[in-house]
């Protein structure tokens, strides 16, 4: 029976003489000349003309081309409000929906999400009790998706000088440090569009902790056109879209697609995006308890201790940076139902629970458990997560009688 | 590690210069050692897995080779353990799932399972592979005498995950006599890694927004937008995974080895079978030999011949994954395949039939036709259930039972606000077709890209990468052939 080293002999023989014959060893003159290397230096020439002119970088990072997200909605609106608001909100959804769901309610209209980020609700608490009739606005700076380093982000990138509030309520959950879903502090919305008001050389350890997302960092501190590769891509979407525009009015069929309902299809690297008249909030809005644990069981089935520890390190810095800029820090462990609690892996509700404990009374911040609250019930969320109205106006009443609060 | 990352950025060149800069005679052990670590950057307790099948199937290979009787039982076995593990991988829930439901009309249910079991990456690819081995040896081929030349043939990193699916008796000659890295080889590996991550994060990620939304929610949209949806998946499985085979023959040509391609322009196919000679070419020519063929092939009755095509095709379905839906893509195209063959023998028959087949017009109308049927059957494939695929056959064929929310024949899709490719999805499908009709013409006059001027191709490199960089996201979005 042939072995298989027999042919391999044989086809190395013949293999020689091919190469002897017909591709031979290219020479230094030769590799210079492919298009490769040529087009390789043509983008370092372009680079390098980029790297010195910097074009994007003398632009105000505010109005620098950015993708509309969530984050991008709040900070426009925060940025406006001179002086800044007394009261920041910070969090999760689990903050944001309670907040919003209640004010549409108090107020009875509907509202945009992307243009109420504010709690009137609590706002007008606060003037009754401290007999203020100024107009003392409470910024709801809540994002969907919130890890605390993106809290963090916010806090850095846009709480100082005239934006510096007195008071920041953080509402906070287990999802905030350990989301599944997510694969590094760095590489979120709110952290990617927020890096632009900050240098962060600082936080790289923290934001980007494995090598390559290290080494990705560094490329863009080179490569100009890495680093601003967001930005480039809105330019190229914006233009298009402006190309397009007259297109697609003419067709004017109108679609389901733009509705609130929309929010669902759309995959979930796209979430963080939304635009006018895509999240609509309803007032007195009828719900049915979403049984929402599987979303659950795969952002917070597994304990994912590496983020943990990462989340903990920004929680620090946080409670550092509002003692320097001497904010005060309120700290709240929002209320979840029983099921969601249960979805926790073993242990890890109660480390979470000691972690941000310890934190708050090591900083001296006002540290709340509402999840061990009696006053939550089941009732107050429209699902294992999220409360609805009546739970948002719980919550804002415990915080409108907060000791600590001074206006 | 996925090949659209920022690690297989790094990983790549780092082989490749230690590779060729090392002895010859260390050059196989450089590779297999960089293709577990490639392997096991996802889960490295899977590396066992890997390694313990390459020892099997080594040692069965060796003694079905030297043994004198019992050599059919020697090579079931190992087909036996190689499939079990695949099965207990990739089809344990479903099987469980499956005879609960069957226990359930007694009114009894079975234990769950007990365990949590995550399909090791590339498992259905080097199954196969490793069956192909033991068939041939078994056959009479010479078996792989060296250990780590056969571990190298099934754990080879460019095609461990989703192949093509090689054959050992092309691949292992390669090994220790890898073609030398010249200026045109090293040109057409850029050319080939340029071309994948362009068709995948300019094309497929991008026609994946408008799927999933489809595919999700298709009772929000229109016939007419379902079409767009459908051709849309079509184009994105196809830029999918031609992206994942080009970009596997760059990196496998950087380290002096060929591997089979995968595609021959498949959506310009005359008719089905024509589609399954340029679609996953390595996995069709596979499921013919090693399953097909054995089966009694074409040497029978029609209707033995037909049995054989359904069960090679309803097998193939369910490879692809544990799931009625691809089942019934399979037994689809069993169909389809019955139903040309059926169509072939009649026109052998009718004269008027055969002078029509050898028109222009008729060519081009089965272009069309065929392109639709197998659009027909991406919908079971990409559907999440078989009721949905139901949902959304109907609304294509415009079916008055398909409840339509808004006119069937309205364009909504285009109107939607949030991503540049709703709007121009119409003429990005359309440029896409014709982008395979041009590159038809291309091979016809038998030319390459590396043929046109050399400014060109420097302006040409030069814009991809530019455009790679501008769009590559920040962590990569998987291949779909991945979770086969």
């Amino acid at each position: 029976m042939p072995l298989i080293d027999e042919k391999i002999d044989s086809l190395a023989s013949a293999r020689s003489l091919y190469l002897d014959r017909a591709l031979k060893e290219p020479t230094l003159y030769k590799v210079a000349k492919s298009p490769i290397t040529l087009g390789i230096i043509l983008l370092l020439l372009l680079n390098a003309l980029l790297w010195i002119t910097q074009p994007l970088s003398k632009v105000d990072p505010q109005i620098l081309p950015a993708t509309h997200t969530w984050t991008w909605w709040a900070t426009q609106e925060f940025l406006q409000e001179k002086p800044a608001p007394p009261v920041v909100l910070l969090g999760s959804s689990l903050f944001m929906h309670a907040v919003s769901r209640e004010d549409a309610d108090y107020l009875n209209t509907d509202f945009d999400y992307v243009h109420h980020h504010y709690s009137q609700y609590l706002a007008d608490r606060l003037k009754d009790r401290f007999g203020k009739s100024n107009n003392l606005t409470c910024f709801n700076f809540a994002l969907p998706g919130d890890l605390v380093s993106d809290d963090y982000m916010v806090a850095r990138a846009l709480f100082h000088g005239e934006h510096k509030p007195k008071y920041v309520i953080l509402g906070l959950s287990l999802r905030d440090f350990i989301d599944n879903a997510v694969n590094c502090p760095g590489t979120t919305p709110p952290f990617r569009y927020l890096k632009r008001f900050t240098n962060i050389e600082d936080l790289i350890d923290l934001a980007l902790p494995k090598w390559w997302q290290q080494l990705d960092y560094r490329t863009g501190q080179i490569f100009y056109l890495w680093d601003k590769k967001l930005e480039l891509q809105v330019c190229i979407e914006q233009a298009a879209k402006k190309l397009l525009a007259p297109v697609v009015a003419s067709i004017g069929v109108p679609s389901l697609l733009n509705d609130l309902d929309y929010r669902k299809h759309v995959p979930s690297n796209l979430h963080s995006e939304v635009e006018e008249g895509m999240a609509i909030i309803k007032a007195h809005q009828p719900y049915s308890f979403d049984p929402n644990y599987a979303d659950y069981r795969r952002r917070c089935g597994s304990a994912n201790e590496g983020m943990f520890k990462i989340q903990a390190g920004f929680l620090t810095k946080l409670v550092d940076l509002c003692k320097q800029e001497k904010i005060e820090l309120i700290i709240l462990n929002m209320p979840l139902t029983k099921g969601n609690v249960a979805i926790m892996p073993n242990g890890s509700y109660e480390h979470y629970l000691n972690t941000i404990q310890q934190i708050s009374k090591g900083n001296s911040c006002v540290f709340m458990d509402l999840n061990g609250d009696p006053r939550f019930v089941d009732h107050d969320f429209y699902d294992s997560a999220h409360m609805n109205s009546a739970g948002g106006k719980k919550m804002l009443d415990v915080l409108a009688n907060l000791n600590c609060l001074h206006l | 590690m996925l090949f659209n990352s920022f690690q297989y950025l790094v990983f790549l060149p780092c082989v490749v210069l230690l590779f060729w800069l090392s002895p010859q005679r260390v050059r196989p052990y450089v590779l297999l050692v960089a293709c577990y670590v490639f392997y096991m950057s996802w889960k490295p307790i899977y590396g066992l897995l890997m390694f313990g099948l390459t020892l099997l199937n080594y040692v069965m290979g060796l003694l079905i080779a030297r043994a004198s009787s019992h050599r059919k039982l020697m090579m079931s076995l190992a087909i036996i353990l190689n499939l079990g593990t695949l099965a207990f991988f990739k089809y344990a829930y479903f099987m469980r799932d499956l005879a609960d439901s069957w226990v359930g009309q007694l009114g009894t249910h079975l234990p769950p399972l007990g365990i949590s079991i995550i399909l090791p990456l590339g498992i259905s690819f080097f199954v196969f592979e490793f069956i192909h081995y033991v068939v041939d040896v078994y056959k009479g081929s010479a078996p792989v005498r060296k250990f780590t030349d056969f571990a190298l043939f099934a754990s080879f990193f460019p095609t461990q995950i989703a192949g093509p699916i090689k054959r050992y008796e092309d691949f292992v000659p390669q090994i220790n006599n890898p073609a030398r890295p010249t200026l045109a080889i090293v040109e057409k590996s850029f050319y080939l890694i340029l071309l994948g991550l362009f068709k995948k994060i300019l094309f497929a990620d991008n026609l994946s927004i408008v799927v999933h939304s489809a595919f999700e929610h298709p009772e929000l949209l229109s016939s007419v937008d379902l079409w767009l949806a459908v051709y849309a998946f079509a184009f994105q499985i196809y830029f999918d995974f031609s992206a994942y085979t080009d970009i596997a023959r760059g990196s496998a040509l950087l380290l002096g080895f060929k591997v089979p391609e995968n595609f021959n322009l498949p959506y310009l196919a005359s008719s089905i079978s024509d589609f399954w000679r340029r679609w996953h070419i390595s996995l069709s020519t596979w499921l013919r030999d090693y399953l097909f063929i054995p089966l009694g092939g074409s040497h029978g009755s029609r209707v033995f011949t037909y049995r054989n095509l359904m069960i090679t095709m309803i097998l193939g379905g369910i490879w692809h994954g544990a799931a009625a839906h691809f089942a019934i893509w399979g037994a689809y195209q069993g169909l389809l395949l019955v139903a040309n063959k059926e169509f072939q023998q009649l026109s052998q028959h009718l004269n008027f039939l055969q002078r029509i087949r050898q028109t222009k017009v008729f060519h081009y109308f089965s272009i069309v036709l065929t392109f639709h049927m197998v659009c027909f059957g991406w919908v079971f494939f990409r559907a999440e259930s078989i009721a949905g695929a139901m949902l959304i056959i109907k609304k294509l064929l415009f079916l008055p039972e398909a409840q339509q929310v808004l006119n069937p024949f309205c364009l909504s899709i285009i109107n939607t606000k949030e991503s540049t490719v709703f709007m121009i999805l119409p003429a990005m499908l359309a440029l896409l077709f014709a982008g395979q009709l041009a590159a038809k013409k291309f091979a016809q006059r038998q030319t390459s890209f590396l043929l046109v001027p050399k400014w060109a191709q420097t302006c040409t490199f030069a814009v991809v990468i530019c455009l790679l960089i501008i769009f590559s996201p920040d962590y990569a979005p998987k291949f779909i052939y991945f979770q086969f």
